[in-house]
């Protein structure tokens, strides 16, 4: 069954459209990565599905139910981890999660339990009596996520949760949301890294302009762009003939000589290292060091939405009329 | 609900400016008033004030006024009394002007064989309110003398004998030959309390931060916290109801504390009506929430703008209360009598009221009336800000 349903979805901003009939399913169990530049729609659209915004056309079905501002059954099941650390200064690590978490649970008792589950789930149990003021960012950053999580909800929408963290506490917070999911949660996750993105997410949808430009698992992704693998040699001369018999092979898409290094990108199929290589032979280069690497997502997403720079001016926040 | 209510309190006690500003900063400001007005009541205390007599026969013979001096220097009716005069007996003329001029005396009385006064004075220390005051005395003898010889001119029985003589002084001198002083107060008006009373006012308006930052933090886009809470299974009205009723403890708190350091520390009586203050602070208390309420909805103002008006608001409402001595309480007079709606729409000085007319009027109602004001003003701002609210959502794009 399908946690998330959303139809046509329809939002502006004045003369802006933020969602152009907007689709998106995300089914029971999966992780589910929504990419795009920013001001691709994606924030708006979490918004519209949480019901703290309101829409201009289409339907939102969550939990196979009509998602609006009053339906707290179906808000009960949901949990939001933002993009910008939702803490409060005053409380303790302890007291913002239980703090949260009243909103979804008024019993005490479960809520104590509740909250020691959170706490050491995400590793905080040294830092209970702690304010947030105390927390370096990686810890923080998990006190944000034990306040999302708190009440044990079905789906979980992540919102950049790995911004400014190290490597370190990133893997631990990527790690956490694996276990989320195998623990029965469903997983909504925006980022701008694609590599976790790539290493946690099932299946991907790329936005860009407010409408879902592609759709699918990883493997699928790669597969709709029109660059394979990417061959790079390193050599320590490179004549401009040889760097056009290598532009001019069948499966080049393009090729560059910078710093000692010949960057060639070809089309999908078979690998055409072989060819490259023979071209080089053939004018008498003699690569130092070769090797050749499989489209990644980042390629993916910069071929998809293109490569102009998206922020313009004060940013994408903007009041929104009700 | 409860629990965010709980949350409220605890995270708003825990920031340092509430404490210092809602809880502090009021009970400081009475301890400076306190330091004030107790050197000012020091210098309107009496003292004994020392009088040199020439005791020849002119002070034998002035019977009365001898009489008179000695009854303010040894008084008989009242044991623990400060006496007004202390006696300071010479021999003659030049030895009692060798005491005031030595400054054993603040002044010194000759009576000359004719029987006519004459008061001692050092040029130095000439025209002082001592002297004024034993001038006072005896001009009052004098006054007294010269109105019991003209009634004796007019009726001649009324000094024939001793018994008459008596008579006449005792009517001249009794309680019905007095003014006696009534009061429409139930208290003798006093201007300190009325600065005390100021004080809640302001007090009253600076709380308002407590509701302004509790709102900002229950709505979308106002913090991140807000626009996290809205998320949640609790609804917005629910989450601004616990808002509301959190800042509204802390206030009333804070105001019972100041009320109760008025009374127990400084002083302020209340008009022996203290039991009725938590009406008043309760009043005062939702007229904070609600300004807090109404700053915090305000459409497009950044936090810090937000906190800056409060403060204006805070002293400008303040000064028409007279918290800022005379030159406001000028500045309240003339609005008083010139913008009346002025002062009825200002919840400073309608806190001050209340506190004014529990204290020094008979009838309860004009409290009431001030009581009404502050629960009028309450819902005036507590609509605004809920049409504000209403009109506003704020999210990222």
């Amino acid at each position: 069954m399908a946690i998330v349903s959303v139809r046509q979805l329809v939002k502006r901003y004045g003369d802006l459209v933020a969602l152009d009939h907007f689709d998106l399913t995300v089914e029971r169990g999966e992780v589910f990565g929504l990419l795009g530049p920013n001001g691709c729609g994606k924030t708006t659209a979490i918004n519209c599905m949480l019901s703290l915004l309101t829409y201009d056309k289409g339907t939102i079905e969550l939990f196979g139910e009509p998602m609006g501002p009053a339906r707290y059954d179906l808000k009960r099941r949901i949990g939001i981890v933002p993009q910008q650390v939702a803490v409060f200064n005053e409380l303790t690590v302890e007291e913002n999660i239980d703090a949260f978490c009243s909103l979804y649970v008024a019993d005490r008792t479960r809520r104590r339990t509740l909250v020691d589950r959170a706490i050491a789930f995400v590793g905080l149990g040294d830092f209970r009596r702690f304010r947030p003021q105390k927390l370096s960012g990686g810890l923080l950053r998990r006190l944000n996520i034990a306040c999302g999580i708190a009440h044990e909800p079905e789906l979980i929408f992540f919102d950049e949760p790995t911004v400014a963290v190290d490597p370190q506490s990133r893997n631990a917070i990527l790690s956490g949301i694996l276990a989320l999911v195998d623990a029965g949660a469903t997983v909504v996750y925006t980022s701008h890294y694609m590599e976790e993105v790539e290493q946690i997410c099932g299946r991907i949808m790329i936005m860009d302009r407010g409408r879902a430009v592609a759709e699918g698992t990883v493997g699928e992704l790669k597969g709709m762009i029109g660059i394979g693998e990417k061959i790079v040699v390193e050599v320590t001369d490179l004549p401009e003939a040889a760097l056009d018999a290598v532009r001019y092979l069948p499966a080049t898409v393009s090729a560059s000589y910078r710093g000692r290094e010949l960057h060639v990108a070809c089309a999908q199929g078979e690998s055409h290292l072989a060819a490259v290589l023979e071209v080089l032979a053939s004018f008498g280069v003699a690569p130092v060091r070769v090797y050749s690497e499989p489209p990644t997502l980042n390629d993916v997403f910069l071929e998809i939405t293109g490569n102009e720079l998206r922020d313009h001016g004060a940013g994408d926040e903007r009041p929104a009329g009700r | 609900m409860l629990t965010q209510i709980y949350y409220n309190i605890r995270m708003t006690l825990r920031s340092t400016g509430v404490v210092i500003w809602c809880f502090a900063f009021p009970l400081i400001m009475a301890t400076i008033f306190m330091t004030m007005f107790a050197g000012m009541q020091s210098n309107q205390s009496t003292h004994t004030i020392k009088l040199g007599v020439v005791e020849d026969t002119g002070w034998q013979d002035a019977t009365g006024l001898r009489t008179l001096l000695e009854e303010l220097a040894y008084p008989s009716d009242a044991e623990d009394e400060v006496p007004l005069l202390a006696l300071t007996g010479y021999a003659d003329r030049a030895a009692a002007e060798a005491g005031v001029r030595a400054g054993a005396v603040d002044t010194a009385l000759v009576i000359d064989a004719n029987g006519t006064e004459h008061l001692l004075v050092a040029p130095s220390d000439a025209g002082s309110t001592d002297q004024a005051i034993v001038q006072t005395i005896l001009d009052r003898y004098l006054q007294g003398e010269e109105l019991a010889g003209a009634l004796a001119k007019h009726d001649p029985a009324a000094r024939a004998n001793a018994e008459a003589r008596a008579a006449l002084a005792e009517n001249l001198s009794g309680e019905q030959a007095a003014t006696a002083e009534l009061s429409v107060l139930r208290e003798p008006p006093s201007e300190l309390s009325r600065f005390y009373y100021a004080l809640l006012g302001y007090s009253c308006i600076m709380c308002s931060t407590i509701a302004q930052t509790l709102i900002d933090r229950t709505r979308i886009a106002a913090t991140p916290e807000g626009s996290r809470r809205q998320v949640g299974a609790l609804s917005p009205a629910r989450q601004l109801a616990a808002a509301l009723v959190a800042s509204w403890l802390i206030v009333m708190t804070s105001m019972m504390l100041a009320v109760a350091y008025f009374y127990v520390v400084a002083g302020i009586s209340f008009g022996g009506r203290v039991w009725l203050t938590p009406v008043a602070c309760g009043a005062c208390a939702l007229v904070s929430c609600a300004l807090g309420a109404f700053v915090g909805a305000l459409p497009g103002t950044q936090a810090g703008v937000k906190d800056a008006l409060i403060t204006i608001a805070t002293l400008a409402l303040s000064l028409p209360a007279g918290l800022f001595g005379t030159p406001a309480l000028e500045v309240a007079n003339w609005l008083s009598q010139h913008m009346p709606l002025a002062q009825l729409l200002n919840p400073a000085v309608q806190a001050t009221e209340a506190m004014l007319s529990l204290t020094f009027y008979d009838s309860l109602a004009p409290f009431a009336s001030a009581c009404g004001a502050l629960l009028a003003i309450a819902a005036l701002l507590g609509a605004g800000a809920l049409i504000f609210m209403r009109r506003q959502r704020y999210v990222c794009a």
